[in-house]
């Protein structure tokens, strides 16, 4: 989450939530949740698990361009 | 209510103690879109008074961090909680989450990014808007 939250400070073009996942069992499920921390880009599932800041920021680049 | 233990508070308090600025908390809720019922400690959670309890507490650990709390009519996903205009979170940050609300006020308190140089300039070559949901649970 931290990682998320410092692109999101960054950049005005990330946005970053947390969703506790508990709290909102539909929204897990609709996207596959089945661990955590579950990344969510752009409405896709994109990896599960904490990464390097340049593994984290490589991911988020190439999800935000399979996503358009 | 939750309390937060002494331990706790003062670890929390260290940490706010290096804010470099003013970080703003708001709090929104109203009714559930779907509502799910959690029993903890022997009685129901009510996600959005906890959560209040636990902001309020975490606001009196620092002079920079101020919360507000909005109640709304409208059904949505609540309580979301929204740190320095920026990060959001959804739902009761309780447990190990605790933690992420923390980290969250830490960052938005920060002068400078804490991301590498190398990271700033790859995001800053982002040409559409990226959306980040990071589905956490508090165990």
């Amino acid at each position: 989450m931290l990682l998320a939250y410092r692109c999101a400070l960054a950049s005005l073009r990330v946005s970053a939530a947390a969703v506790e996942a508990t709290e909102f069992p539909l929204a897990a499920e609709r996207h596959g949740v089945v661990s955590v921390p579950a990344i969510v880009v752009d409405g896709r599932p994109a990896w599960v698990g904490n990464i390097s800041e340049e593994l984290f920021v490589a991911r988020l680049l190439t999800a935000a361009r399979a996503a358009q | 209510m939750t309390r937060l233990a002494e331990h706790e508070r003062e670890s929390i308090r260290g940490i706010l103690g290096g804010l470099e600025r003013d970080v703003s908390l708001l709090l929104e809720f109203g009714p559930e879109e779907t509502p799910v019922t959690v029993i903890a400690g022997g009685r129901e959670i009510d996600f959005a008074a906890e959560t209040q309890a636990l902001l309020q507490q975490l606001a009196e650990l620092s002079d920079h961090v101020h919360l507000t709390v909005k109640e709304t009519e409208t059904r949505g996903n609540w309580p979301r909680t929204t740190v320095g205009g920026r990060l959001t979170y959804l739902g009761l940050p309780w447990g190990y989450e605790l933690t992420t609300i923390v980290v969250a006020i830490a960052e938005a308190g920060r002068a400078a990014s804490a991301l590498s140089p190398e990271s700033l300039e790859l995001l800053a070559g982002l040409e559409h808007d990226v959306a980040l949901e990071v589905f956490v649970t508090p165990t």
